[in-house]
């Protein structure tokens, strides 16, 4: 499995524990250390608060580093992971943030633009956690997406999901005008038929490239907004979890305003989402 | 009310039909012959108007449409309102987050081929105003008026283009329609700075409050407007009757858009274009209702608009070989140099930066609007006006032909331009092994790679996992440093074991070297051979030809 150092990001917050729990499930299945991040002043009370709530998520002594970080939310966060070399960062998260607080950044959506780490955030965490379910992950040929497929194709072999689809979306801009100048409706179909043929061809050699040819794992094409398609698809078809690439580069305040690909992703959260980095 | 009297409304009718009728008729024609229907419906125009009509039967030319009068205001109606929605639908397609997602590239090439030829007409305007039909007494408003009107680029044109040349879903096509919505957008937020120029004079504001009037609605629609629609569109098409009521509401909202602009000074389409931008953004709005929305637009609206433009100039009277000649030589070649610039900074190659630079020179309909303002405000000559309606049916002309030539040395992702009679070997070869060592020693030649490395990576790969597809086709294949991919074809006498999907044994070996820095290529390739030898009895036709050439032959004429 790719992760050896998972990190929790614990706060005091109603799912607290919920995350706790989640998070000392996955390090037991993935067999990787687990190593808890808390951001604030040390003292006797708070340390005894999170005590509690460790011993509540049924975490033993001994199964934990516990670090405390100070300043900037984010800031301390993202240092502690890499000065910890955590390679997986897990959060909780609203699925869906008010409109002011997305174009100004929460601390959850600014982590996910900034990570340094991959990251797997919780927008319903359980006390009592469930298996992944429904794997889907994303691919768009690019770097870094093969580590994408393979996570989700790891996780889905050692958490016993019932099904891994691998969805690959594409959009054409200026497609709709084309008809303006000498196209036909007839014409434009045929076409995206043929591109979305094209693009099953490659997603089946893409996967036979990374070795992968289980034939349960399901392959879909999608033509449409990239992002928001395969979020859509995967909210329809009540998907456990979604695996999507980083970002290649910081996505910025004009990249909320006119919203594409990664934040289309995380405008609104599906129950799970891992970010691979 | 002052109605229209029933001969009037009879004038109006036929005039109205034989415009629609004519326009579609020559846009269908051009359209039979791979050409922009955009040319058949303004030549349709030229024929019906002053140039032609007119100077065979004046009378009944200007008894069909006349210059002056109820009439002549009925039809300017009716061609205000087509380029309005003619607007609304290119707006549609200016999707500001592709610009975002194609990042600096796009940007550099969009901004390059918008300030070149702005800066170069702008200046040469004012050097030599008469090349332009203008004169000493001409204006900074006439300077800015050549620079924008070089500036601009025609999306459907080039969308058109690409998607015929097969480059639409390249990265390098997904790259020229990033630059254009930029340069289009950028080019229509100075055409309004120049609209306000103009408009000042007939309203109340001042040019600087107009200009600030100006970005505050564009901020508004983009950003509040923007969101309301997003909200509201999935609600409007469960609850209310679809495409129908969606379909009416873009409509409304495109008039009332247009109606503001129109009040603060910038020309009506201005407000179009943005509320377009704004719709069209939309990930509720469905594919079905644009597509509706577009043939609606795109055949009725469109001809009867370009149609008027033939009517309203003599194209003979009119030409003056000095304003076509500055025209198509400082619009074709700024834009050219311009974008082909960008794409060097941007890090395109030389044949790349051709390809860019020749496909953003098509113009359109942008242009055409532009200059039509120009005229009606009186800042430019009919002369000049025909030179841009001639610049317009030249580069629809030229922009495809100059494309495909120098796409030809970029297009890397059909097979068909990697099958070669020189790569197709007949062996009577029966180990894998041996196979492999041999392709891999050819494939050296041609690319000057090493073949001991070549060896290992093929077999490497093979090894890992056998490349047998299915109906005795084989892939060995490998990622290595090279530009532009290459296929090896050998023809086996009998099978070899490479572990095929349906246990045949294979025959036709294709080794497949790829561009190791665009993985993409690869899947493109595999994906397209895997397609063509997908079906059994095409297999056993090419084990049936006995040369290279006819084998190359056959294939390409399948593909």
């Amino acid at each position: 499995m790719n992760f050896s150092r998972i990190g929790l990001a614990v706060t005091f917050s109603p799912t607290g524990v919920a995350l706790l729990s989640e998070a000392y499930r996955l390090s037991k299945l993935l067999e990787a250390d687990l190593v808890l991040i808390h951001v604030g002043e040390r003292g006797e009370s708070l340390e005894n608060k999170l005590k509690e709530m460790i011993i509540k998520a049924g975490i033993s002594d001994g199964k934990y580093d516990l670090i405390w970080a100070k300043g900037d939310p984010v800031r301390a966060i993202l240092s502690a992971v890499s000065e910890n070399n955590i390679d997986l960062l897990l959060m909780g998260a609203l699925e869906k943030e008010k409109s002011i607080n997305y174009y100004l950044g929460s601390i959850a959506r600014k982590i996910m633009r900034e990570t340094v780490s991959s990251i797997l955030i919780f927008t319903s965490p359980s006390e009592n956690p469930e298996e992944f379910g429904e794997i889907f992950a994303v691919t768009n040929y690019l770097e870094g997406c093969e580590k994408v497929i393979s996570t989700a194709y790891n996780l889905a072999k050692v958490g016993k999901s019932p099904s891994l689809t691998v969805i690959r979306e594409f959009q054409l801009p200026g497609l709709g005008i084309t008809v303006s100048d000498s196209g036909d409706l007839e014409e434009i179909e045929k076409n995206r038929e043929r591109w979305i043929a094209e693009e099953k061809e490659k997603l089946n050699f893409f996967l036979l490239e990374l070795n992968i040819s289980d034939p349960d794992i399901k392959k879909v094409v999608l033509f449409g907004k990239e992002g928001w398609v395969a979020n859509e698809y995967a909210k329809e078809k009540n998907a456990g979890l979604l695996v999507v690439s980083a970002p290649k580069r910081k996505p910025g305040f004009f990249d909320r305003i006119f919203t594409h690909d990664f934040e289309f992703t995380i405008k609104e959260l599906p129950k799970r989402l891992l970010i691979i980095k | 009310m002052e109605n229209l009297g029933s001969s009037e409304v009879t004038r109006f009718l036929i005039a109205i039909s034989i415009m629609l009728f004519l326009g579609r008729t020559f846009g269908e024609l051009f359209r039979q012959i791979k050409q922009a229907s955009v040319i058949g419906e303004i030549i349709a125009g030229i024929l019906l108007g002053p140039t032609l009509l007119g100077s065979f039967f004046p009378e009944f030319q200007d008894w069909l449409f006349p210059t002056s009068g109820v009439l002549a205001i009925a039809i300017d109606s009716i061609t205000t309102l087509s380029v309005i929605f003619l607007l609304l639908v290119v707006g549609f397609e200016i999707d500001l987050s592709i610009v975002l997602q194609q990042g600096k590239a796009a940007l550099i090439i969009g901004l390059t081929g918008m300030m070149v030829p702005f800066i170069i007409g702008y200046g040469v305007a004012f050097g030599f105003p008469r090349i332009f039909g203008g004169d000493e007494n001409s204006n900074y408003i006439f300077f800015f008026f050549i620079g924008i009107s070089l500036a601009i680029s025609a999306l459907p044109i080039i969308a058109r283009t690409l998607m015929d040349l097969n480059l639409f879903k390249s990265k390098l096509g997904m790259t020229i329609m990033a630059a254009v919505i930029f340069n289009d957008f950028a080019g229509w937020l100075v055409f309004s700075v120049f609209l306000s120029l103009i408009g000042t004079k007939s309203h109340s504001l001042e040019i600087h409050n107009t200009i600030l009037v100006t970005l505050l609605f564009v901020m508004f629609l983009l950003t509040i407007v923007r969101k309301g629609i997003h909200k509201f569109l999935p609600w409007i098409q469960s609850r209310l009757s679809w495409p129908g009521s969606t379909i009416s509401l873009l409509m409304i909202l495109t008039l009332l858009s247009a109606a503001f602009t129109e009040v603060i000074g910038i020309h009506a389409i201005f407000g179009a274009f943005i509320f377009g931008i704004a719709a069209g953004d939309s990930v509720h709005l469905k594919e079905r209702t644009r597509e509706i929305l577009n043939q609606f637009v795109t055949n009725i609206f469109a001809p009867l608009f370009f149609v008027s433009i033939g009517l309203q100039f003599n194209f003979i009277q009119s030409f003056d070989p000095v304003i076509v000649a500055a025209v198509l030589i400082f619009g074709s070649l700024t834009k050219i140099i311009g974008c082909g610039l960008g794409s060097r900074i941007a890090g395109f190659g030389k044949s790349e930066s051709l390809t860019i630079g020749f496909a953003m020179n098509a113009r359109g309909l942008l242009e055409i609007v532009l200059a039509l303002v120009a005229f009606n405000a009186g800042i430019i000559t009919s002369e000049l006006i025909v030179a841009i309606v001639i610049l317009v049916l030249f580069s629809s002309v030229t922009s495809s032909p100059a494309v495909s030539y120098f796409a030809g040395s970029v297009k890397i992702f059909s097979i068909k331009d990697l099958l070669d009679v020189r790569n197709v070997i007949f062996t009577d070869i029966r180990d894998k092994k041996n196979l492999i060592r041999e392709m891999c020693n050819a494939a050296a030649q041609k690319t000057k790679l090493r073949p001991i490395e070549l060896f290992t990576l093929v077999w490497g790969r093979e090894e890992q996992l056998p490349t047998g597809i299915q109906n005795y086709l084989a892939i060995p294949h490998a990622k290595v440093d090279i530009q532009r991919p290459v296929l090896l074809i050998y023809i086996l006498k009998e099978t070899i074991d490479f572990q095929a999907f349906d246990d045949k044994g294979s025959r036709i070996i294709c080794l497949l070297l790829s561009p190791a820095n665009n993985p993409e290529i690869q899947l493109n390739m595999l994906a397209q051979l895997a397609e063509i030898f997908k079906d059994l009895s095409f297999s056993q036709k090419v084990l049936e030809m006995k040369t290279p050439s006819e084998l190359i032959s056959f294939i390409r004429e399948h593909i």
